[in-house]
């Protein structure tokens, strides 16, 4: 490197250093964005949540690989994302508001951002109730057995909307992936805009082991 | 002479109590630091366990801060915190200096009127608008997407406010003198206003990074997947219907605690001067 050249360099350090600091900075963050917040975009095609259930990371992995199958879904692409760790006090849900849940809830749903919840039926009577859900005696009952072989109208269960009507607002999934062991349900979302989908989800259930 | 020595056996009691007070105040600030602390390293049965209390239990579970690694991506959220925290500190700090250098020393029409409408904006709780920002965002392909956070983060009413109380005090015949050397407004604001305003952008920079770092109800309505989520929404993780596991909670917590105290002792001789000049509290 010539004597020249050299001088140069050092000027331009001299003077520009906290330029040049700037910018490497805001590159350095730039690429640091595109790793964690970019590449591949992968759409969510259908999106749930699980409600005062404990599930495990690894049969919220499988049943929703499964379901995406099902539904037909290209994998590159679009996904099936179910959310755990959320837990309502339906006792009362005013004190619960404050650690988030609810908040997060109501803004998914009046948004049409939430598909379907698993949960336990107490939430679901609490969901019914505030009519967030959608009846699904139709399209459901309509598939004679599911493919584990049982009937699907069995594992319908009941609640009132706001009015106390009785409607049957979840599906029994307590002995499929999605379960901790105890009662749980499915619903869907009265303002979902994938409800075809998330009815292929949960037939994709109840396939045998 | 009686009565001089009643005067300072008055001012001694008067000190003596309040030293007490403060002792007293300093244990309660203090007290669950520390249990929090002697929690990061027990076992879930004995964070509870009172009689006998044990600062150090007697087989301390230092693996609680190797588990915390590997049962959930703890580095992954880490990352995107420690992503999220320095972007949206550097916006609001060039957003606000910029806006409130415009509203402290340049004239413009309805100046005021403007100050006033983005201050009263503090003033509106989020869960108002909530819904119809997230609905906006989601518009806006933003959905489960960190950007999503730095946009709505990266402009602040505060910040704003905070800067303009500190440029109020910087006499304006300083900016007259160097429109008159030729100066442009953007020349001014980065070479005399910015560096003059260390203690208030300190100021900003701390109240910043804690809020961003510690936020919680934000990331969890606007990120839904496992890869994008933040340390805050991490830490729940560790929080099941029917169980917590509290050993890993509190050595998760001191973990995350660290970049914080960094961040306000590295400031902290700012942040006091930044407090005084702009009269805002912490």
């Amino acid at each position: 490197m010539s004597d020249e050249m050299k001088a140069r360099l050092e000027n331009i350090l001299y003077y520009h250093k906290s330029k040049i600091l700037a910018v490497a900075g805001a590159a350095v963050l730039v690429i640091a964005g595109i790793a964690l917040d970019g590449g591949s975009d992968v759409r969510t095609a259908l999106y749930g949540v699980a409600v005062n259930v404990n599930l495990s990371r690894e049969n919220c992995e499988a049943a929703c690989s499964r379901g995406a199958g099902d539904i037909g879904l290209d994998p590159e692409k679009e996904k099936i994302v179910l959310e755990t760790g959320l837990e309502i006090d339906t006792e009362n849900p005013g004190s619960n508001a404050m650690s988030g849940t609810l908040e997060k809830m109501t803004t998914s749903i009046f948004s049409h951002e939430l598909d379907f919840m698993v949960c336990t039926e107490v939430v679901m009577d609490y969901y019914a109730g505030l009519g967030g859900l959608e009846t699904l005696d139709t399209g459901w009952a309509e598939t004679d057995t599911l493919p584990d072989g049982t009937t699907a109208e069995d594992h319908l269960i009941e609640s009132h909307d706001k009015n106390g009507s009785p409607g049957y607002y979840g599906i029994s999934i307590s002995n499929t992936l999605l379960s901790d062991g105890e009662d749980t349900v499915f619903c869907v979302f009265r303002n979902s805009e994938h409800k075809d989908e998330a009815m292929t989800f949960v037939r994709s259930l109840f396939q045998e082991e | 002479m009686g009565k001089k020595s009643s005067i300072a056996r008055n001012r001694v009691i008067g000190k003596v109590l309040i030293y007490i007070l403060l002792i007293l105040i300093t244990v309660i600030m203090v007290v669950p630091f520390l249990w929090m602390l002697s929690a990061s390293i027990k076992t879930n049965n004995e964070v509870f366990q009172m009689t006998p209390f044990q600062f150090i239990p007697d087989e301390p579970q230092w693996s609680n801060y190797q588990e915390i690694w590997t049962k959930i991506p703890l580095a992954r959220f880490v990352g995107n915190t420690v992503y999220l925290t320095i972007i949206v500190t550097i916006l609001q700090m060039v957003t606000s200096s910029f806006a409130a250098y415009a509203f402290s020393k340049l004239q413009f029409k309805h100046k005021n009127t403007l100050f006033l409408a983005y201050i009263a904006t503090i003033a509106m709780p989020w869960q108002v608008y909530m819904v119809p920002q997230f609905i906006m965002m989601r518009g806006m392909g933003l959905n489960d997407k960190l950007l999503a956070m730095i946009c709505l983060q990266a402009f602040s009413a505060f910040g704003v406010f905070l800067m303009k109380q500190f440029y109020e005090g910087i006499p304006d015949s300083l900016c007259e003198a160097a429109r008159i050397d030729g100066m442009s407004e953007y020349k001014i604001y980065s070479t005399i206003m910015l560096p003059l305003s260390k203690p208030a952008l300190s100021t900003l920079v701390i109240f910043t990074f804690v809020n961003t770092w510690n936020d919680y109800l934000g990331p969890l309505i606007y990120l839904k997947s496992e890869e994008k989520k933040t340390i805050q929404l991490g830490l729940k993780m560790f929080i099941g219907q029917y169980a917590a596991e509290y050993g890993l909670i509190m050595a998760g917590s001191i973990i995350t605690l660290i970049p914080v105290l960094i961040v306000f002792l590295a400031l902290q001789k700012y942040f006091v001067e930044g407090v005084a000049a702009t009269g805002i509290k912490g």
